[in-house]
């Protein structure tokens, strides 16, 4: 591919020499990956004809694999999803101003890993903790169940809102339980935003390798705890998207 | 009673993977990328969105 | 049924379609953030069983077409930028 094509970027690592990560590149996965090297640091890229990426599936997917595949020998920087260098000439100059940035996060993530714990009600937690909470939104809901969907949308905005605050205020009762414990042990964590109104945490947390199952344990304190009211999604590990700082503009 | 034990999920599902991609990460703008990141409010007319509330939302029963 | 919906599947319900025209209606349509957003809220609703298929898919491709449309815009403005200086009136 020429000078001019784009190059997909996955992410940076800390690397000697130039390695073929496989033919699992951008799209279908199917064009070779490859590094790019700038002293003792090397970008993993692919020639990319397009220049723009739906978010879906398939290509999260690659994006996804090809990480993967790199975090079996290296421990990375990751790239968010989509971005494309306009030519190698673009990616050397971003290779230079990059520099700095990458080994500093490599060196503080170094034998450390993500892990993200997503907690959600029920079904019925959520009807019993946050839609039937109080006497007055069941009230409410029974007003609206009078009136009809027309007369009654109002009152459903109304309801909206009400029951948006008291699933915050339940939410923050967790997050001082469970998520404040699980920083404790954990070296960095991040609270992220809540995905739709069934979502109770969102969090990553960045852990030593060494205090893996430590870790494992002090989430399944927890779920002892939470486990029958709430859903727990506990995976990893990632590459430590949520502990990247760096930013070029 | 006690629960079992859960471990790190090994299946990576497409909303853990989103989340993570699309607004974490390295993040580079400027003249050497392609994409463009963080769009600005864009406007467009309301007859757009009740066409696309349409077909996202098809009536409700019993409504015509 | 409805308010089955609301409490269950807050995307197909009433509920957010108010939410959507009253306070979204068109000033945040088209930002790249949002929809993002909207993308995830839609998978989580499908992972967590709340949708089916159908309208996930449904409500993916109206979404990834808005986000094109979104990208689309914004290039064109880059575009124009040397021409039209920015007036400042986005502000809020």
């Amino acid at each position: 591919m020429s000078e001019k094509t784009g190059k997909y970027l996955y992410c940076f690592i800390k690397a000697g020499e130039s390695e073929d990560i496989g033919e699992i590149g951008p799209g279908q996965g199917e064009q070779p990956v490859y590094t790019v090297h700038h002293r003792d640091m090397a970008a993993v890229v692919s020639d990319s004809a397009e220049e723009y990426y739906d978010p879906v599936g398939k290509n999260a997917m690659c994006h996804q694999n090809v990480i993967s595949a790199v975090m079996a020998k290296h421990e990375v920087v990751p790239v968010r999803f989509g971005v494309i260098c306009k030519s190698m000439d673009a990616l050397n100059k971003l290779l230079e101003e990059i520099y700095p940035a990458v080994m500093t996060n490599l060196e503080r993530l170094h034998n450390k890993m993500e892990v993200g714990l997503k907690l959600f009600w029920t079904r019925d937690s959520f009807v019993k903790e946050v839609g039937e909470s109080n006497e007055e939104v069941v009230a409410l809901k029974n007003k609206i169940v009078e009136l009809g969907p027309d007369k009654g949308y109002l009152l459903m905005i109304e309801l909206g809102e009400r029951l948006q605050k008291i699933a915050d205020e339940k939410r923050l009762y967790y997050i001082e339980n469970i998520y404040r414990g699980l920083q404790k042990e954990a070296v960095e964590s991040r609270l992220n935003d809540i995905v739709g109104e069934r979502m109770v945490l969102n969090a990553a947390f960045l852990v030593d390798k060494a205090g893996e199952e430590q870790f494992d344990l002090a989430v399944n304190r927890f779920y002892d705890i939470y486990g029958r009211t709430l859903e727990f999604k506990y995976t990893g590990p990632w590459p430590p998207y949520n502990f990247i700082d760096v930013k070029v503009d | 009673m006690k629960l079992n034990s859960i471990s790190r999920e090994k299946d990576v599902t497409l909303l853990e993977l989103l989340d993570l991609i699309l607004d974490k990460g390295v993040v580079i703008s400027g003249d050497i990328i392609i994409s463009v990141a963080d769009v600005d409010l864009v406007y467009l007319g309301l007859r757009v969105v009740l066409a696309s509330l349409d077909k996202l939302y098809p009536p409700l029963d019993g409504e015509v | 049924m409805v308010l089955g919906k609301i409490f269950l599947s807050p995307f197909k319900g009433l509920w957010w379609v108010f939410e959507e025209i009253y306070w979204r209606v068109d000033e945040e349509l088209y930002d790249e953030g949002k929809l993002q957003r909207q993308l995830l809220e839609l998978r989580q609703s499908f992972e967590l069983g709340d949708i089916g298929q159908e309208e996930y898919e449904l409500g993916e491709e109206l979404l990834i077409a808005r986000l094109r449309t979104a990208r689309e815009r914004k290039l064109e403005q880059e575009e124009n930028e040397g021409e039209v200086e920015d007036d400042g009136d986005d502000s809020i």
